[in-house]
Formats: structure tokens, sequence, C-alpha cells
């Protein structure tokens, strides 16, 4: 009786480790998306929590000027893969840039494996070479992982792709799709006006009129949170489904 | 007159059965074809890479002459078998990974004699192509997976029921993956 019951609590203990494990990694050994989702994913916790927050905080930052998503992730080990093919796989099942401009970069860094790796996304392979991605390995994360310097090596060559990446296309599109935006906003807005003002002429009495009064101040406000929160960036809206061809570069430290 | 709206119905829906698989068949196809398009391009970067390692190692090491003579050979010889999506036969196909992989072959013989030349190595340029090479295997190994998955989805639409009628109907032929060979399968180290 009691080995019975030792043998149903041993498959239980067994089942929901499997299901936080399934948590975690798919079938193929990549991490799955996070929930919610973050750009700044420790996994292998390299920094600390402040550390963590406030590169997160940047580059949701960076994500809401411009839509490039920047994504760094640390994990333990990546197993048998490579750490370039690893970082591809794990780019494309997270999606991260947009999915129309291809825009994202994504930084891995296997901790006991001690190598790194940048992605490139196709959009973005013009205005950050090979070569440029190399030397950010070689001259910012490289030098500083080696001292331990994990928040450094981090947050400096983050620093180093925003600055190479400025003035190009994106700042631009970013901008046109923010007045995309603010449009589609205004034709919401005119849009409600013009049905509410619609539903009160052809409405009788006056009960109708205050409820369709109430519906309107409603939707303006409604409208005008969402629309704040859009901007703010305190939080991270998730990846665009954005993919990636093999550009960037690897190293080891 | 409810029997004739069944009827209607049946008629509307073994017609639309079909036309829904070939519109599918269509955008599997097109699939495979961008996917072959991406293959070529990650090739034709590496064959303009190849290109300018040539003459990087010629000004910089007067050495065996043969080696540098074969791989200009294989590059002229890889990039002159151009294959169009529609074209790929698998005897086209197997040429092409042929070609491909000769040239392979071709480089890696150049960055073993490159390594004998320390003068060579050290330079920027030298570095530059090092790190592009290497990530244009990867870029090939890619777009060469990709292919292959496009390739298996639209076999597999082609070949399954009941898209296959359309597939016999409209002559959508099944396309030709690439053929995993120890040659071409393996990238070149390009590692220093």
């Amino acid at each position: 009786m009691t080995s019975l019951l030792n043998k149903y609590l041993f498959f239980i203990l067994l089942l929901t480790q499997l299901t936080l494990q399934a948590q975690v990694v798919d079938k193929d050994g990549i991490p799955e998306k996070p929930s919610p989702p973050r750009l700044m994913n420790d996994y292998a916790e390299m920094l600390s929590i402040t550390e963590r927050e406030q590169i997160e905080q940047k580059l949701v930052a960076y994500n809401d000027s411009t839509s490039t998503q920047i994504c760094v992730v640390t994990v333990n080990t990546i197993g048998d893969y490579s750490i370039d093919d690893y970082a591809v796989r794990l780019g494309r099942k997270w999606g991260i840039g947009q999915k129309d401009k291809d825009n994202g970069i994504l930084i891995t860094i296997s901790k006991l494996d001690r190598k790194v790796d940048i992605e490139i996304g196709y959009g973005l392979e013009s205005h950050i070479t090979d070569y440029d991605s190399k030397e950010i390995i070689d001259d910012i994360i490289v030098p500083a992982f080696k001292q331990n310097n994990f928040y450094e090596g981090v947050n400096k060559a983050t620093d180093r792709i925003i600055s190479q990446l400025q003035g190009t296309f994106t700042a631009s599109t970013s901008k046109k799709e923010q007045d995309d935006f603010n449009n589609i906003m205004v034709f919401i807005f005119v849009a409600l006006i013009f049905i509410i003002i619609i539903s009160s002429l052809f409405s009788s009495g006056k009960g109708n009129i205050t409820v369709s009064g109430g519906g309107w101040n409603w939707s303006s406000g409604g409208g005008s949170s969402s629309w704040s929160g859009g901007g703010s960036s305190s939080s991270f809206g998730g990846f665009g489904g954005g993919s990636f061809g093999g550009g960037g570069s690897s190293g080891s430290w | 007159m409810k029997k004739s709206i069944y009827l209607l119905l049946l008629i509307a829906s073994t017609l639309l059965l079909p036309s829904c698989s070939y519109n599918s068949l269509v955008s599997h196809d097109e699939a495979a074809k961008k996917a072959w398009a991406d293959v070529e391009a990650a090739y034709q970067r590496r064959s303009d890479l190849i290109g300018n390692l040539v003459e990087t190692v010629k000004g910089e090491a007067k050495f065996e002459k043969e080696t540098l003579v074969a791989v200009v050979d294989a590059r002229s010889k890889a990039t002159s078998i151009q294959l169009k999506a529609d074209e790929i036969t698998p005897e086209n196909m197997a040429k092409f990974q042929e070609a491909q992989s000769q040239l392979s072959g071709a480089l890696s013989r150049l960055l073993v004699v490159a390594e004998q030349y320390p003068n060579l190595k050290a330079t920027e340029a030298f570095q530059n192509l090092m790190n592009e090479l290497e990530r244009t295997e990867n870029r090939i190994n890619i777009a060469r997976r990709d292919y292959n998955e496009a390739v298996q989805n639209y076999n597999t639409q082609v070949r399954s029921f009941p898209s296959n009628i359309t597939a016999n109907l409209f002559k959508f032929k099944q396309r030709e993956p690439f053929k995993a060979d120890p040659g071409t399968e393996k990238a070149p180290k390009v590692q220093f």
C-alpha cells in the first residue's frame, strides 16, 4: 500500500517537474517566449536585479521610440548547439523585431560555455555589418566578461548598438509609424463622435441622449489612457515576429 | 425546394474544396520559390566574398599559385550554374550541390595555406573577410534549411488528399530539396 502511494507521489513529482521544465524550454531545448514579454532575460542570473531592470528599461525605451527590438538572453548552457545556431532558433521562435522590418537584434550569452553571440535581423544587416558586431564582441563584451563585469559588457554593448543605429531608417520609420498611429486615433475619435451624433439624432427622448453622452465620455477616456500606455516606457509590449538570417558574429571569453 | 438547396450546397462545396487548396498550393509554391531565392543570394554573397578574398590573398602572399587558381576555377564553375526555382530537377540540383561543394573544398584548402602567412592573417581586411565568410556559411546553412522546410511543406500538400487532385489538375510538381551530403552539409571551418 505504501509502496503504491510512494509510486503515486513519485509520479506526481515527476509530472510537475516535467511541466515545469516544459515551461522553460521546448523539445529542441530552446527557451519559451517569456511571459510577460521582456527584452532583458537573465536566465543564468548573471546580473543583479537592479542591473537587469536598468537594461530592461533602456531597451524598452529604445523599442518604444524606434520599434527596433534589442533583446538580451543569458542561459546556463546551449547544449549541443553552436551558439549562432541556437541564437537564430531562439530569435526566430520569439520573433524579435517587427515582422515587416526584421529589425531585431539578439545578444545571446551562454554562461557555462563562456560564449556570446550577436544576431542581427535581416533588416539591420546593412547598418550593423558582421564586422561591426565582431568588434562589439571583441572590443567591448569579451574584455568586460573576462573581468566578470557582465553588466558593464551588456550595458556598453547595447549602448554601442544603439549609437550605431542612430540616424538610420529606424528613427524615421518609427516617426512615420507614430504619425500613422495618431491618424488612426484621430479617425477613431471622429468616427465615434459621428456615430454618437447620428445615434442621438435618430433617438428620441431625453433619456437616450444622456445615455449616449455617458458613452462618449467613457470611450474618450478609454482611448486616451491606452494611448499614453503605449507611449510610456514602463513595460514592453511584446515581440513583433521579426526574423533572422544568420548575420552577426560570435565569440568566447 | 429544400433538396435543390442541398444540391446547390454540395456543388458549391465540391467546387470550393479544390479551389481552396489551389490558393494554398500557390502560396506554398511561392514560399518555396522565395526560399530558393534566399539560397541563391547566400551563395552569391559567398561567391563575392571569395572574389575579395582571392584579391587580398594574391597581394599579400606569393604562395602556391595552384591553390588560388583552384579557387578561382571552382568559383567560376559554381557561379556558372545558376538555377531558377522552376528548373530544379534532381540532376540540376545534384550539379549545383556538386559545384558548390567543390568551391567549399577549394576554399578550405586556400584557408589552410593562408594560415601560414602571419602578415596576411594580421591585416584587418583579411580578418574582416574571415568573419564575413564564417557568417555567410551560416547564412547558407539557414537558407538551405528554410528552403528544405518550404519544399517539404509544399510537397506534402502536393501529395496529400484532396489537394493532390488540384495539384494534378494544374500541374503542380514536387520540388527538389537539398540532399545532405557530407561535402556540403559541413561548412568549411574558417575560424582562426
